[in-house]
C-alpha cells in the first residue's frame, strides 16, 4: 500500500477529565455543556437522527455531560447549539444519542449506515469538556452507557454554523471491530470511569497529558461541518474484507522467520515484554495482535502453454496469472562462458558469499530452536563443514592457489562477517586451518583492508581460537611472518605492525606462545621448536624496537604477558625501547 | 490497522479526507473513498491544488480514479489543522 497506516493508538475516546462530574447535576453539566470551544460535533450517521430541540435536560441530567463512546467522538454540539437559544440539552441528547448509536450493535443498524466508528486523530485528541469522564471507552470493549433514553437526533447544523468548506465532513469507515463486539440494546447503560486503565497506554499518557495542558488544542473558531457525510461507506465492508484478504493472500509465506524475520522478532520481544509485565502483576495488559495470514492452498502452477494432441504449434491460454503468453518464450540459452574479468570475478565472490551467508543462517537458526538433539547435530555438523568446503572453494579458474577463495571472501566486508561469524561453530581444526590462513596472508589482507577496516571484526572469534592452538601451529603461524618474501627486504611483519587487527594478532599470538611455554616446562628444552620459538619472539622485538613509534599501531587487546615475554629473551637496552613503545600504547588503552 | 496489526493498509483511511502527491508533480485533496489491493484510489471531491510561494489555488476536480503506480505518497488531512496554514489561498485565476 502506498501510505503507512495511521499507528496512532486507536484507543478509545476521548477522556473526560473531570472526574468527579460523573453523573453531575444537570446545573453543571449544562455549563459545561455550553463551552463551545472543545467540543466537536459528531460526524457519523446522522441522518438517523433527529433532534428534539426541546426536549427536557432532564433526560440527560443524569448522564451527565459529554459522554463519549469508544471511537472517540466528541458530541460537541455546542456549535449546533448556538443555532438555537436555549438547546443547550441539546448536545447533551446528541451525544448520547450519538454515543448509544455507536455502542449499538451492528446487527441492529443498517451496517452501511452505521456511525462511523474509527477514531479520527484529531478527535482522540480533543478533550471533552463536557467534563464526564464516565465514559471511557477502551479500544476493545463496547461500554455500555447508563441512563440513555434513546433519542432521536438530527443535527441542525446547517450552513450557517459551518463554514464554506466543499468537502463535508469524513466518515470514518465502520471498524470492524465493532461488529465483533457484544451486543448492547437500548437504553444503554453507562459505565464507570475507571475504565481509563483500559486504554492504550499510550493513549492513556497522551490524554493525561492534555488534561494537564488545560487542553489548549482546540481552536476557538472551529467550524466543524454538520453535515453528514452522505457519501460515506460508498466501499462495503464485504468491499474492504476482499481487500484485505486479497493483502493477506500476498502476505502468506511457507516460512514467516525467513521472510517476514524482523516482524516476527518483534512480536516475539513484545509478547515476552508482556509476559513480564503480566508476572510482575501489571494488570493493565493488552493483547496486541499478530498478523496471521489466512491459509490459503496455492492454485498449482498451471500449464503456461497448452499442447493440444495433433495440432501444430501452442494454444495460447490466458488465466489470471497471464493474460496472454502467446509463445512458450522460456531462455534455455547457455551460460557465456564468462572469462576472468575483474567485475565478473568479483561478483562471482559476492554470489558465493550471500549463499554462503544463506548456509550460514540456516545453522544458526537450527542452533537457537533445536539446541542440543542428537540426531541433529550430525545434521548440523555436516552442513558446517559443507559451508567450510564452499569457503575454501576456489574461484572460478582452477589455476588459482588454494587459500585463494578464502581470501576473495575475506576482501569483501560482508565476507568478513561471514567468517566471524562462522568461527565460534567450527571445529577447532577447521577453525585452526582458517586462522593459519589468515596469519599466512596477513600481509595481503591488511592491504587490502585499509579502506574499510573491516578486519576488527575477526579479532574476537580469532583470539577465542587462538586459544586452542598447540604449540607446532602456532609457530607455523608466526613463522609464515618472519619470513622474508623472495625480492623485498621487507618482513611482512613490518607492514603487520602498523596495522591495528596485525599488531593485536600478533600481540595475542604471542602472548599465547608465552603461556603455552610458561605452562609447559617441556617446551622450555632446547628444541628446533624452542629455538624457533626464540627466534621468533627476539625479531618480533628487533621489529618492533625498529618501528618509530608513531607507525606503530594500537592493538585491540594488549596482553599482560608480552612485556615479561620479551625480557626473558632479549637484552635490556631493547626490552626498553620496547617498553617506551608499548607503554605508550598501554597508556592509550587504558586512557 | 484491526484488520492486520503490523502491517499498512488503506483500509483504516477510507472516507477521510487525504492529500496525494501524484508522480506527474500534482497535488490532489480529496476523500478517499475506495481502494483496491494495488492501492488504486477513487477521490471523492477532488480539489488540484498549485502552490506557488506561499500562495495556493485550488481547481475542483470531482471525482479522481488513480492508478495506483502513479502515487508518490499519500497522506491524512487533518481537518482542524487543514486551515492552519501560513499559506494563503487565492484564485486559481491568480495562479
Amino acid at each position: 500500500m502506498a501510505t503507512p497506516s495511521r499507528k496512532d493508538s486507536h484507543g478509545a475516546g476521548v477522556y473526560l477529565p473531570e472526574a468527579n462530574n460523573a453523573l453531575s447535576p444537570e446545573e453543571t453539566a449544562l455549563e459545561q455543556v455550553c463551552q463551545p470551544e472543545k467540543i466537536k460535533c459528531l460526524q457519523g450517521n446522522i441522518t438517523k437522527w433527529s433532534v428534539v430541540s426541546d426536549k427536557s435536560p432532564r433526560s440527560s441530567a443524569a448522564w451527565g455531560c459529554g459522554s463519549v463512546d469508544r471511537h472517540g467522538f466528541e458530541s460537541n454540539c455546542c456549535s449546533c447549539l448556538d443555532q438555537g437559544s436555549g438547546k443547550s440539552h441539546v448536545p447533551l441528547a446528541l451525544e448520547e444519542e450519538l454515543v448509544s448509536a455507536s455502542q449499538l450493535e451492528e446487527e441492529e443498524l443498517d451496517p452501511d449506515l452505521a456511525p462511523d466508528m474509527e477514531e479520527e486523530e484529531a478527535e482522540e485528541e480533543e478533550e471533552n469538556d463536557l467534563g464526564d469522564p464516565a465514559v471511557q471507552s477502551a479500544v476493545h470493549n463496547s461500554q455500555t452507557l447508563d441512563h440513555l433514553a434513546p433519542l432521536p437526533f438530527r443535527p441542525s447544523l446547517p450552513s450557517a454554523g459551518s463554514a464554506a468548506r466543499h468537502f463535508g465532513p469524513q466518515l470514518p469507515a465502520p471498524d470492524p471491530s465493532l461488529l465483533c463486539s457484544p451486543p448492547t440494546s437500548w437504553p444503554l447503560r453507562l459505565s464507570l470511569p475507571s475504565h481509563l486503565t483500559q486504554l492504550h497506554p499510550q493513549h492513556q499518557r497522551i490524554l493525561k497529558q492534555q488534561q494537564q495542558q488545560g487542553r489548549p488544542r482546540s481552536p476557538p473558531a472551529k467550524k466543524w461541518p454538520q453535515q453528514p457525510d452522505s457519501y460515506a461507506n460508498l466501499m462495503t465492508q464485504k468491499e474492504k474484507d476482499w481487500v484485505v484478504r486479497v493483502q493477506m493472500v500476498q502476505l502468506q509465506s511457507e516460512n514467516p522467520r525467513l521472510d517476514d524475520y524482523y516482524y516476527q522478532e518483534y512480536y516475539q520481544k513484545l509478547e515476552k515484554k508482556q509476559a513480564d509485565e503480566e508476572l510482575l502483576g501489571q494488570r493493565s495488559r493488552f493483547e496486541s495482535l499478530k498478523l496471521v495470514t489466512p491459509y490459503i492452498q496455492k492454485a498449482e502452477a498451471y500449464e503456461s502453454v497448452v499442447r493440444i494432441e495433433g495440432s501444430l504449434g501452442q494454444v495460447a491460454v490466458s488465466t489470471c496469472f497471464t493474460p496472454r503468453r502467446a509463445i512458450d518464450a522460456v531462455p534455455h540459452g547457455t551460460q557465456e562462458q564468462e572469462t576472468a574479468a575483474a567485475s565478473s570475478q568479483r561478483l562471482w565472490v559476492l554470489y558465493r558469499i550471500e549463499k554462503m551467508f544463506l548456509q550460514l543462517l540456516e545453522i544458526e537458526d537450527g542452533q537457537q530452536d533445536a539446541p542440543a538433539q542428537p540426531r541433529d547435530s550430525e545434521q548440523r555438523s555436516s552442513r558446517v563443514e559443507k559451508l567450510f568446503q564452499a569457503l575454501k572453494a576456489q574461484g572460478q579458474n582452477n589455476l588459482e592457489a588454494a587459500d585463494d577463495g578464502f581470501l576473495q571472501a575475506l576482501s569483501v566486508g560482508k565476507g568478513k562477517a561471514l567468517v566471524a561469524r562462522l568461527l565460534p561453530i567450527l571445529p577447532r581444526d577447521r577453525a585452526v586451518s582458517l586462522l593459519l590462513a589468515i596469519t599466512r596472508h596477513l600481509p595481503f589482507l591488511v592491504k587490502r583492508d585499509v579502506a574499510d577496516q573491516a578486519l576488527q571484526m575477526l579479532f574476537q572469534p580469532l583470539s577465542k581460537c587462538i586459544r586452542h592452538l598447540t604449540f607446532r601451529e602456532l609457530l607455523q603461524g608466526l613463522q609464515g611472518l618472519m619470513r622474508l618474501p623472495p625480492g623485498s627486504s621487507e618482513r611482512p611483519i613490518t607492514m603487520v605492525l602498523q596495522n591495528q587487527f596485525g599488531i593485536s594478532l600478533l600481540y595475542a599470538l604471542l602472548s599465547h606462545g608465552e603461556q603455552l611455554v610458561s605452562l609447559n616446562s617441556s617446551l622450555k628444552e632446547p628444541s628446533s621448536d624452542h629455538s624457533a620459538w626464540t627466534d621468533m619472539v627476539v625479531l618480533t622485538a628487533w621489529e618492533i624496537a625498529q618501528m618509530p613509534t608513531a607507525s606503530l599501531a594500537e592493538p585491540l587487546a594488549f596482553p599482560s604477558n608480552l612485556l615479561p615475554l620479551f625480557c626473558h629473551h632479549v637484552d635490556k637496552q631493547l626490552v626498553q625501547k620496547l617498553e617506551a613503545r608499548m607503554e605508550y600504547v598501554t597508556v592509550e588503552i587504558r586512557s | 490497522m484491526n484488520y492486520m496489526p503490523g502491517t499498512a493498509s488503506l483500509i483504516e483511511d477510507i472516507d477521510k479526507k487525504h492529500l496525494v502527491l501524484l508522480r506527474d508533480g500534482r497535488t490532489l485533496i480529496g476523500f478517499l473513498r475506495s481502494i483496491d489491493q494495488f492501492a488504486n484510489l477513487v477521490l471523492h471531491q477532488t480539489v488540484e491544488r498549485i502552490h506557488v510561494g506561499k500562495k495556493y489555488g485550488d481547481i475542483p476536480r470531482g471525482i479522481f480514479v488513480v492508478r495506483g503506480e502513479n502515487v508518490v505518497l499519500l497522506g491524512e488531512i487533518d481537518l482542524e489543522k487543514e486551515s492552519d496554514t501560513p499559506l494563503q489561498q487565492v484564485s486559481i485565476e491568480e495562479i
